[in-house]
């Protein structure tokens, strides 16, 4: 049977190739010879693949290509899987125990909790996840979660957690409120968070998710005092985000929500935990909202995040036309342009473009590379270890995080993780998604995780050849300013992973 | 147009004058003059060679070792492992690993060296020898409560090897004995070593050394009676260690030696005959350390293994070590010292830099304090004398001698022989 090849060739400079090899993480200079040696060798002895090309490439060439081959699959791995290792990479995603999964989450899981205040919205935006646009999902209710249940999950959460902090007296323990709208739940929103404050074993990181409306009054002093993490929705100018989040009898948020933020500015100027992230569909114009971060920094917090909205299991996007698509499509061009000009020119990037496009490139820049293993349970794609982002419902059933669709529950805040269903969904994730990855030349660099890939009630594969395109396209723009900058990405202090941790 | 590009296994680092590559498949480390650093600095730029005043030579010859290559264009070269400083820090806090836990239950001890715990001078290489824990006094010691009360502490903290010294650990075997049977019983028990002068050894003892799993580090005072009595005033010890040498052979006990290599000043010949005789002693590793004392004219003797000197003093590398040692200390990293009077400290040798008293906060308090990072992160280029080296990510010499002692820097000189802003080695 023939070795598989482990790598994705790729230009950043018209006519600087590389290529990323997936064994060792590393990205290479590369030339035709280079790549057809690689080919050549999958099932011949070098010198006899260096052979077979003599007729193209000049004995220099191969020479060298041969003595790179050389290198690093012999010291370090690269390029090729054996036959052997699909057996053994299935072995161990398929046949862990219980036991196996267990110890996984009490070592790195119990870093968030995430608390569903309440399943009830003030606002009716029509990409809502909750809502109609998405059959799959629960839509918006009227419940809110009960005090006593959500004290059982940050005491069990705490508990959890203890032994991680027991042993690095270092960590901190994040509590991040969720809903529907959780400003609707406010007096919960206070009583658990002083709860925690009393019973954590570590200190605490709070963060809360609003639509900003209902961000006003004494709540707003209260999340100031106890430093949360305040990340506000706001997806552009009003043409943009009055277009999609609106208050039940249909008009825009966009004034209130400036009024608020604005007033919030005025009084605590200084205060740095404030963000908005935004969502993105084929009707927004990327310029425009990029001129808007641009023009109303006074008053709007940075932009920590943009996401497109959900396209899984959804009627949403069926409103688009092919026109949509193609205006977003140029749009897209255009950012990417004023983004690569920007950085090329060692200029400022504006702060939409960053969110936009730099987002995508730290995790090619932040890879693994050759000695960072990952977990032997979950070898393929860059999901969690369930439980570490643990996150509680109204009636108290936990989820592996908040963005999956509650089709798949993990346990209770009575009983606590249901290791024996969070082993059954690991081996399912393993089976139906991570099948194919043992020959994946971007296992170090897919971004798939169970909500991403979850439906109902089981998960769903998505298109790889897709993926392995855009993680192509974003290699090659991460390359292209690097052969020009190769300092554009020294400064990473654009990238809070603590953050990224609590918005993703 | 043609330029060069130095293979991506090839890490090239400049010093105050010269440079040096790291070839991490051979493992080793090309020196570079002056004048071919500044040209490589330029091909490095992405200036082409020929633009490079005398560059076709320096080419030439790092094509033919296999360091690097001509190329048609110039060509980003991703490196093995960028240093991409991010704030790992609270929730996103990387797993705290304690590589080493130095413990001196006691500071009492079996001999009376002279010199022994002086704090004018500084111990070389002493990690494995004894003359250490520098300003402890010699009547300090733990209780079995102090015992207790430090392991409760200590909680599920991730400690790998515990290493015992003194004093003489087995001066108060009943302390010894007591601490081993608290780390026996963790979760996951770590390595222990016990250092010892090697007096106190006695059958019963190894019998406890092989029950416990210990493995047993001699100090040695040198090659014979006459070495002993110079050292201690105490000639019959040396046989006494040797009896104990052999006892532990004949019983498979696994032990390492570390070997005094100061004292007498009998020069490089003496220095090289004394390792070569501990090496047949049947140990599984053998060390060498030695005390450098500061003299009345603020001078120090060069350090006895300094009698070598050039570019063969720079050692193989690999690509583990040198990112070890380029994003951390290799031995301060992960290394917590408890004294026999309960301090903390970064390492047994740096005896200014008190981290608190255990006894008082336990040690996962005074870890959660973050005082011991700034020790943890330290780097070769954090090091006065090292900073400005090209040969630093090779070089595993101790730090403690240069931190502790900024203001004798005589000590550097005493150690290291090369001097990073003439590129050239001292005689």
């Amino acid at each position: 049977m023939q070795r598989v090849l482990t790598v994705v060739p790729f230009e950043g400079q018209p006519h600087n190739r590389y290529l990323y090899d997936d064994n060792t993480g590393m990205v290479f200079p590369s030339t035709p010879a280079i790549e057809e040696l690689l080919k050549a060798h999958r099932d011949a002895p070098l010198d006899a693949a260096a052979a077979s090309l003599a007729d193209r490439y000049s004995a220099e060439d191969l020479a060298f290509a041969a003595q790179f081959v050389e290198r690093w699959e012999t010291r370090f791995g690269a390029f090729y899987r054996s036959p052997d290792y699909r057996p053994q990479i299935e072995k161990a995603m398929l046949e862990f125990s219980r036991q196996d999964i267990e110890a996984l989450i009490n070592q790195h899981a119990w870093v968030q909790l995430v608390v569903v205040l309440t399943e009830d919205c003030n606002l009716r935006c029509t990409y809502c996840y909750y809502s109609e646009a998405y059959p799959v999902s629960r839509n918006r209710t009227a419940r809110a979660i009960p005090l006593e249940t959500g004290k059982k999950a940050l005491d069990y959460f705490f508990s959890q957690a203890a032994a991680r902090i027991d042993a690095n007296p270092m960590r901190k323990l994040a509590v991040n409120f969720y809903g529907g709208e959780p400003m609707m739940a406010q007096r919960t929103l206070r009583e658990l968070t002083q709860y925690a404050k009393e019973h954590s074993p570590a200190e605490l990181v709070f963060a809360v998710t609003t639509n900003g409306t209902m961000l006003k009054g004494d709540i707003v002093d209260f999340l100031v005092e106890n430093n949360f993490h305040i990340l506000v929705s706001v997806d552009g100018p009003p043409e943009d985000h009055d277009r999609n989040r609106v208050f039940p009898k249909g008009h825009g948020t966009f004034d209130a929500i400036k009024a608020n933020l604005t007033e919030f500015k005025r009084r605590f100027p200084d205060y740095h935990h404030i963000h908005v992230i935004g969502v993105f569909d084929w009707q927004t114009d990327l310029m425009r909202v990029n001129q808007f971060h641009q023009d109303n920094a006074d008053w709007l917090p940075p932009l920590q995040m943009m996401s497109q909205a959900n396209d899984r299991d959804t009627l949403y996007y069926e409103r688009f036309s092919e026109e949509d698509r193609q205006r977003f499509g140029e749009s897209h061009r255009q950012l990417e342009q004023a983004y690569l000009d920007a950085k090329l020119a060692g200029k400022p990037v504006p702060a939409f473009a960053r969110a936009y496009f730099e987002m995508r490139m730290v995790g090619v820049l932040l890879r693994k590379r050759q000695g960072n293993l990952p977990f032997s349970i979950l070898p393929f794609t860059t999901t969690c270890v369930p439980g570490s982002k643990l996150a509680v419902r109204t009636d108290g059933t936990y989820d592996i995080c908040e963005r999956i669709n509650g089709t798949m529950p993990i346990g209770d805040v009575d009983h606590g993780l249901d290791f024996a269903r969070i082993e059954e969904i690991v081996k399912e994730y393993n089976r139906e998604i991570c099948r194919g990855c043992w020959a994946c030349p971007v296992t170090k660099l897919c971004a798939h995780c169970f909500a991403s890939c979850n439906t109902d009630g089981k998960f769903e594969k998505t298109n790889c050849r897709a993926t392995i395109d855009g993680i192509r396209n974003t290699l090659s723009a991460v390359y292209s300013i690097l052969d020009v900058e190769p300092n554009a990405f020294a400064d990473m202090s654009f990238f809070n992973p603590e953050l990224q941790l609590l918005t993703r | 147009m043609r330029y060069f590009a130095l293979h991506q296994d090839v890490y090239f680092e400049t010093g105050a004058s010269g440079g040096a590559l790291y070839d991490f498949m051979s493992r080793r480390v090309e020196p570079l003059s002056p004048a071919d650093t500044a040209i490589l600095e330029q091909l490095e730029r992405a200036v082409p060679v020929d633009d490079v005043p005398g560059a076709g030579p320096l080419v030439r010859r790092l094509c033919d070792q296999k360091l690097g290559t001509r190329c048609a264009t110039p060509t980003r070269r991703d490196r093995y492992m960028p240093v991409l400083k991010l704030k790992m820090s609270g929730l996103v806090e990387p797993p705290l690993v304690i590589g080493v836990l130095h413990l001196s239950l006691t500071a009492s001890c079996t001999l009376s060296c002279t010199g022994c715990g002086d704090t004018a001078g500084a111990v070389w290489q002493g990690c494995n020898g004894c003359a250490r824990w520098p300003g402890v006094r010699r009547d300090a010691a733990w209780t079995h409560g102090a015992i207790d009360q430090f392991f409760d502490d200590l909680g599920a903290l991730d400690i790998r090897n515990v290493f015992f010294s003194g004093g003489d650990p087995l001066a108060e075997l009943d302390l010894l004995d007591h601490a081993v049977r608290r780390l026996r019983q963790r979760t996951k028990p770590p390595g222990i070593i016990v250092t010892t002068n090697g007096t106190a050894v006695t059958p019963a003892v190894l019998d406890w050394v092989a029950e416990n799993g210990v493995k047993l580090n001699f100090v040695l005072l040198g090659e014979s009676a006459a070495d002993y009595q110079r050292a201690c005033g105490d000639a019959g010890a040396f046989e006494a260690v040797m009896e104990a040498l052999g006892a532990a052979q004949l019983r498979s006990i696994p032990f390492n030696v570390a070997l005094r290599l100061d004292g007498d000043g009998d020069g490089a010949a003496a220095t090289a005959r004394r390792r070569q005789w501990a090496s047949t002693l049947g140990a599984q590793r053998v060390f060498g350390f030695e005390t450098l004392r500061v003299q009345d004219d603020g001078g120090v003797a060069p350090a006895a293994w300094m009698a070598t000197t050039g570019p063969a003093r720079v050692p193989q590398v690999g690509p583990e070590q040198f990112f070890l040692r380029r994003d951390q200390h290799p031995c301060l990293s992960g290394t917590i010292a408890v004294g026999a009077d309960l301090s903390a400290r970064p390492c047994p040798m740096l005896e200014d830099r008190d981290f608190g008293h255990v006894g008082l906060t336990p040690l996962r308090t005074l870890l959660g304090q973050r005082r011991h990072e700034r020790w943890w992160q330290l780097t070769k280029a954090d090091i006065p004398g090292c900073s400005a080296c090209e040969f630093r990510y090779a070089c595993a010499d101790c730090a403690a001698v240069d931190l502790a002692k900024r203001r004798q820097p005589a000590l550097h000189a005493a150690v290291c022989s090369y001097d990073p802003a003439r590129a050239s080695w001292r005689q």
